[in-house]
């Protein structure tokens, strides 16, 4: 709703009204995205970048926003979209700065640690790491199915949306990105 | 502890991991960063669909433009030599290709001519030879050729004299 209004203002060219507006919109899905952008790329600052660029091609490209679509979905199309993008980016960076013995290994770097007790930390870390990895491993459209679904809570109708699959293949999808993870936890075991 | 995974345990350990790992992006960003970041958003689209700012290099000629445009005479005089030259380069060009067709066209009359009992034609060389060219140079600079330089030129040979023996 908050979105078709900002379209409106736009197209209406009052787009000072447009942009106090969208700060509204900024603020009220800020926190989600900046979950969503940060289970794919698992660092503060690329995090940081897609949100932002994200919510600026949303304002940018507004006027092509279909109002029968929910805003969220729009935009964690646009925001999943820019994820893939930066983590592409980086994949090429590693490729080029880590030595060649080391280059296979693309785990992402840990961010810094919550702050619970230190035994619970460890076993919640090493836990948390070997699931990051196996999540790592999965091919691109699983874990795409799989991180938004799982991680960012959205129902497989709402994915399908997102992503422009059918709702069919994105069960498909997750079910197999499920299977697989669990082989992989369990040789980790 | 068995090697198989439950789809319980499966289901807790992956909601476990989710709540871990959104704490972790909570941590990393906390409402002054993300306040900050709004700020950064908002910035960004106030100047989405404005020009471009023209930075003057160097900066002693940023106002050689204006200049320009405070003198329209300037502009028709650039205008004026610029169709001059072009106006000279489509005559140039025009002209040398009239003269080429002209020829061929010459050419083709001459081959396909049908008398066959007309005497034909020779081939008459218009060129000079390159003694004969040398030696005509030089008759035509005698006129001009001062008295002192004439002994210094009894004592040179002529180059036809030279092809001749």
């Amino acid at each position: 709703m908050l979105a078709g209004e900002i379209k409106a203002l736009v197209l209406s060219g009052a787009r000072d009204a447009a942009r106090e507006r969208f700060a509204e919109l900024v603020a009220l899905q800020q926190r989600r995205a900046v979950r969503i952008a940060y289970q794919y790329l698992r660092d503060v600052h690329d995090t940081d970048e897609a949100v932002q660029d994200a919510f600026v091609k949303v304002f940018t490209h507004i006027t092509s926003y279909r109002e029968e679509l929910p805003f969220e979905v729009w935009f964690t199309r646009i925001l999943v979209n820019g994820c893939l993008d930066l983590r592409k980016a980086r994949a090429r960076r590693l490729k080029w700065t880590l030595p060649m013995a080391s280059g296979g290994d693309m785990t992402p770097h840990d961010p810094p640690a919550p702050q619970p007790g230190p035994e619970a930390r460890l076993v919640a870390s090493e836990r948390g790491r070997q699931i990051a990895a196996a999540v790592e491993k999965l091919p691109e459209r699983q874990r795409t199915v799989f991180t938004l679904c799982q991680m960012a809570e959205q129902s497989t109708a709402e994915v399908s949306q997102a992503l422009g699959l059918s709702e069919a293949t994105v069960r498909v999808h997750l079910f197999r990105a499920i299977r697989r993870l669990r082989k992989l936890l369990e040789h980790q075991r | 502890m068995s090697d198989h995974l439950s789809d319980d345990e499966l289901a807790r350990l992956l909601d476990e991991h989710r709540e871990s790992v959104n704490a972790e992006a909570d941590a990393a960003f906390p409402a002054d960063r993300l306040a900050r970041q709004q700020s950064r958003i908002l910035a960004r689209i106030e100047h989405e669909g404005r020009p471009g700012r023209l930075i003057a290099f160097p900066a002693g000629y940023a106002h050689a433009p204006a200049a320009l445009r405070a003198r329209p005479g300037m502009r028709w005089v650039a205008g004026a030599a610029a169709a001059g030259l072009l106006i000279g380069v489509v005559a140039g060009q025009l002209t040398y290709d009239f003269s080429t067709r002209d020829r061929t066209r010459v050419a083709q009359v001459v081959a396909s001519r049908p008398d066959a009992g007309a005497p034909a034609l020779r081939a008459v060389s218009t060129t000079l030879s390159e003694e004969e060219f040398l030696g005509q140079l030089e008759m035509a600079i005698e006129g001009i050729r001062p008295d002192s330089l004439q002994p210094l030129d009894e004592m040179t040979p002529r180059v036809w004299e030279i092809a001749a023996r």
